[in-house]
């Protein structure tokens, strides 16, 4: 998948068929809560549910605090949908969108290579995304974290303000299936 | 501001201070790691381990007060050490690939070990 | 020639005949069955022979069969050996020979070819066959065990017997009388050397297969009474390994089962110092503790080395000689990977392969064989049943204690739920709660505050399963407590709240909507922490209101303030709650119940009772949801003010 943020209002992502949807005030305090509504509809065999429900948590966050200002006037709407060996959502606030998105790219593009090439001190500087609208909470490695965990996508919507993420697990299988049933000791074919 | 717990300790051992999180380092309480070592670096402090074993949960905010308290150490040329690093805590490291960048030692005997080998 | 002397010769001929016959007749399947053919034709020819003196006295019959004898003997070992360029050479010399005999026999030649001559060439032809012999090694060759048990006294009555025809010729009575009849026993004697050795071959498989099912209960006990100590997949395997290890005489076995998510084998157990069979960092192979660990926690991608092929293709495989296997051999000269023999059979259970057993020997010179590559093969179908049932019991387990925690939840949950609703002497109650499998998290209540006042509660905890439940019974302990007479509703709530934040340590979030109704003033107090709201019908209007306050759900904040509404109802009005599992449900095709729904089936049931009510708008909330999977519990109080 590629490292970065995409923008496709045409992505299968945005499909809302058969998914649940709630809708949440904006309020700051209560986003670890809308998390655990969102999270108990996924199936217990789910692997790593904690992981997950913290990456949920922060997409939620991101939409209450910078798509919504803290404004609990405004709605952050989430549509979701599990299974075993998948978590789909799609969030929606009623900001005036991530219009940084490219430079977010370009950002975390520039924080990979410092990466690669372990320069410490240069990475620093990449701690936190900012922009006029961010403050010092604002770490910005929310978005990293998300863009290395949701392996489907992290998509928007034109306008930038619904982001579309989905994440596929790996089924848990039990020895590799044969083509034909092979010989055996026992039976007079040996 | 909502309570949740966290909690942070401190312990001695010689010249080293452990400083022990337990609970939940998250958007509400990660300031609190900030406060302490911003505290601790002022008393002239000098060697630092972070025990994160305790900790339940930790979110971006979280990571963000661990790498700036891990700037902050070493640009005033002082030593940090992160410890116990498993579970969730380690899974949102590696996700946002931090994994080298703090100075990760397995338990708490290893870093008092490295601290002391490298006095 | 006298003609009664056949009768002997016959006889004896016969009599080998027939024992050869019954050789053959023994072992269907035994190996070295090749070698029978040259010696019936080697009596064969002894039958033409002495038919052919009796009837026509010509004496060049005995030399020329005697050659022939000699030759058919060196078939005979080539049925256990190889055809050589000198074999090739020594045949055509004969064939030579023979012209050249007949030859000089038919047309005139200035020299005279004789007995001496003749048996001069015989016996060239039978150091020929003894050096032959000689170069037959036991090592190299297992089946020519008969070769060498006979071929002292083959070459012996060969070489003497033609050494006497060399020096008293053809003709004389010694010959025919005492001779012949002796060199027949020679041939006899190779012919129950075969006899002695198919009977081995059977006494050896039964001993074989013996000892295989001795072993075979051996190792079946020891499993059974592993298992029935404590059913654990890692034990099991041990064992399983230890005793397919012993049993073959390895130095060293591993067993490596499929990973479950990725394309991989993982060592699962060991015993011995099983060496990786790939290329080993040099920081691995410092200690055989490195090498051993590095082993164990390597990873092998299915397909590749040959335990990964084993387990790609599902075809066990021997390497007898490990030096001669590239596959192997990578590591061949390595004092500490060495390995001179190793065997690799998949485990494989109805159509699955789950892994792979290998045993190796470690010894200069130490090789597997057939029979070790056929035991570790009945070894492997066993262990692998085992396997298999193993693992069928501990998924079964998981499943289980899975469902024994939900049981668990659920049954804490209709625990505490309120069974019969307190009658009122002036209105009168119903409640319902159809929980969701798994999910345990509404809770509602009818607390008695004094003879004329009674509370109603409906709550609906987040999160599932035992620790929605364990918030539940918090709530509930707190909820008791706290509730009195005194206490306005939106006290109520603040101080649940503050009971349950902060003060334990799951997950603790739930909606809550409290009321309190006044009989004898007919008064509502409403307080609501982010439930629905309340809906109260009206009789005399034959509307549905919803009465709302403002609130944070319970367990966000410790000093959250709750707000409260309070109005008076008539007489046939109808208070309704409800939890989000009924405006929430969803149908097959996705769409939810709504409130809208739920306000609609409670007004076209206006004089109904409670438990009416709540029946009638269950059986709507079901019609409408029909097959779909339930996802949430489902709540509703219905009091009717009479």
């Amino acid at each position: 998948m590629p490292d970065q943020l995409i923008v496709d209002e045409q992505s299968t992502l945005f499909d809302t068929t058969g998914m649940f949807q709630k809708t949440f005030p904006s309020d700051f305090r209560q986003i670890r809560y809308f998390t655990l509504l969102i999270v108990q509809k996924a199936p217990a065999e789910m692997k790593e549910l904690n992981i997950l429900e913290q990456q949920i948590s922060e997409l939620i966050k991101n939409a209450v605090k910078h798509g919504n200002d803290n404004d609990p006037e405004k709605q952050v709407r989430v549509w979701f949908s599990f299974r075993e060996d998948w978590a789909h959502l799609i969030i929606q606030d009623e900001g005036p969108g991530f219009q940084k998105l490219e430079e977010w790219n370009r950002f975390n593009r520039e924080r990979n290579a410092c990466l690669e090439e372990r320069d410490f001190e240069k990475l620093e500087h990449y701690v936190s995304f900012e922009t006029e609208e961010s403050d010092e909470y604002d770490s910005g490695n929310a978005m990293f974290a998300a863009v290395e965990y949701w392996n489907q996508g992290v998509v928007f919507n034109e306008k930038r303000n619904t982001v579309a993420v989905a994440r596929t697990f790996p089924r848990k299988r039990y020895g590799l299936e044969l083509e034909e049933e092979p010989g055996s000791v026992f039976s007079s074919s040996s | 501001m909502a309570f949740r717990n966290m909690d942070i300790r401190l312990r001695r051992a010689g010249s080293v201070y452990i400083v022990d999180i337990s609970g939940e380092m998250d958007l509400y309480n990660a300031h609190k790691l900030k406060e302490v070592v911003k505290k601790m670096l002022e008393k002239g402090i000098r060697d630092y381990v972070i025990n994160v074993d305790s900790v339940t949960y930790i979110d971006s905010t979280g990571i963000g007060a661990l790498m700036h308290v891990h700037s902050t150490i070493k640009k005033q040329g002082k030593r940090m050490l992160l410890a116990n690093v498993k579970g969730t805590v380690r899974q949102v490291i590696q996700l946002t690939k931090l994994m080298d960048y703090f100075d990760i030692v397995e338990d708490e005997t290893a870093a008092l070990r490295r601290m002391k080998a490298e006095a | 020639m006298e003609l009664a002397l056949l009768w002997p010769k016959l006889f004896v001929l016969l009599l080998l005949a027939l024992v050869l016959y019954r050789v053959a007749t023994l072992r269907s399947d035994a190996a070295g069955r090749e070698g029978l053919w040259p010696l019936a034709a080697i009596l064969g020819i002894l039958l033409a022979r002495d038919l052919a003196l009796a009837l026509t006295g010509i004496s060049v019959i005995l030399p020329l069969s005697g050659l022939a004898v000699v030759v058919m003997y060196l078939v005979w070992l080539k049925t256990f050996t190889e055809w050589t360029t000198t074999d090739r050479v020594y045949m055509a010399l004969n064939v030579l020979a023979v012209v050249a005999a007949v030859a000089n026999r038919l047309l005139d030649t200035p020299v005279e070819v004789g007995a001496f001559h003749y048996g001069l060439w015989i016996e060239a032809n039978v150091v020929y066959l003894a050096v032959s012999l000689g170069l037959v090694s036991p090592v190299t060759n297992e089946n020519a065990r008969v070769v060498l048990r006979t071929r002292f006294v083959l070459l012996s009555a060969l070489a003497l017997s033609h050494l006497v025809l060399l020096l008293y010729g053809y003709e004389a009575a010694l010959v025919h009388q005492a001779l012949l009849p002796v060199t027949y026993f020679a041939h006899g004697a190779v012919i129950i050397a075969y006899y002695r050795w198919f009977h081995e071959q059977e006494r050896e498989s039964v001993a074989y297969y013996a000892a295989n099912l001795e072993s075979m209960f051996d190792f079946m006990k020891n499993l059974g009474s592993a298992i029935s100590r404590r059913i654990e997949m890692s034990e099991v395997l041990d064992i399983i390994v230890k005793a397919a290890s012993r049993n073959l005489g390895a130095d060293a076995g591993a067993i490596l089962l499929v990973d479950e998510y990725e394309d991989v084998l993982r060592v699962r157990a060991t015993q011995g110092i099983y060496p990786p069979i790939y290329p080993v960092p040099d920081i691995a192979r410092v200690t055989t503790g490195s090498i051993k660990r590095h082993f164990a926690e390597t990873p092998i991608p299915i397909g590749e080395t040959i335990l990964g092929e084993t387990v790609r293709s599902a075809e066990p495989v021997l390497v007898s000689n490990a030096a001669e296997d590239p596959r192997i051999s990578g590591n061949a000269a390595d004092d500490v990977l060495f390995v001179s023999s190793l065997i690799a059979v998949p485990l494989i259970v109805s159509n699955r392969v789950l892994g792979v057993i290998s045993t190796l020997k470690r010894a200069e010179n130490q090789f597997f064989d057939e029979r070790d590559f056929e035991h570790l093969r009945t070894f492997a179908e066993y262990a692998s049943v085992t396997i298999d049932n193993i693992h069928t019991y501990l998924e079964v387990l998981e499943k289980r204690e899975m469902e024994t925690e939900l049981d668990i939840a659920a049954e804490i949950q209709s625990k505490l739920l309120p069974g019969n609703a307190a009658p009122l002497s002036n209105g009168s109650l119903a409640s319902v709660t159809v929980p969701a499998k798994g999910v345990s998290g509404d809770y509602h209540d009818v607390i008695s505050l004094d003879g004329r006042r009674l509370a109603m509660v409906v709550a609906d905890v987040a999160g599932k399963g035992i620790p929605a439940a364990m918030v539940m019974v918090m709530v509930r302990s707190i909820l008791h407590l706290v509730v009195s007479p005194q206490r306005e509703a939106a006290a109520v709530l603040g101080l649940v709240n503050r009971g349950i934040t902060g003060s334990i340590d799951l997950d603790h979030y739930a909606t809550m909507g409290y009321l309190i109704y006044d009989q004898d003033s007919r008064e509502v107090t409403y307080a609501n922490a982010a439930h629905h709201p309340l809906l109260v019908y009206r009789k005399k209007t034959s509307k549905l209101l919803q009465v709302d306050t403002e609130g944070l759900p319970i367990g966000i904040e410790r000093d959250a303030k709750y707000a409260q509404k309070r109005f008076t109802v008539e007489s046939g009005d109808m208070l309704v709650l409800y939890t989000d599992g009924m405006v929430e449900a969803m149908n097959e095709q996705g769409t939810q119940y709504g409130l809208q729904s739920l306000k609609e089936a409670v007004k076209r049931f206006p004089d109904a009772e409670p438990q009416q009510l709540v029946d009638n708008v269950m059986a709507d909330l079901e019609a409408f949801v029909g097959n779909a999977r339930r996802h949430d519990d489902q709540t509703m109080l219905a009091m009717k003010v009479q």
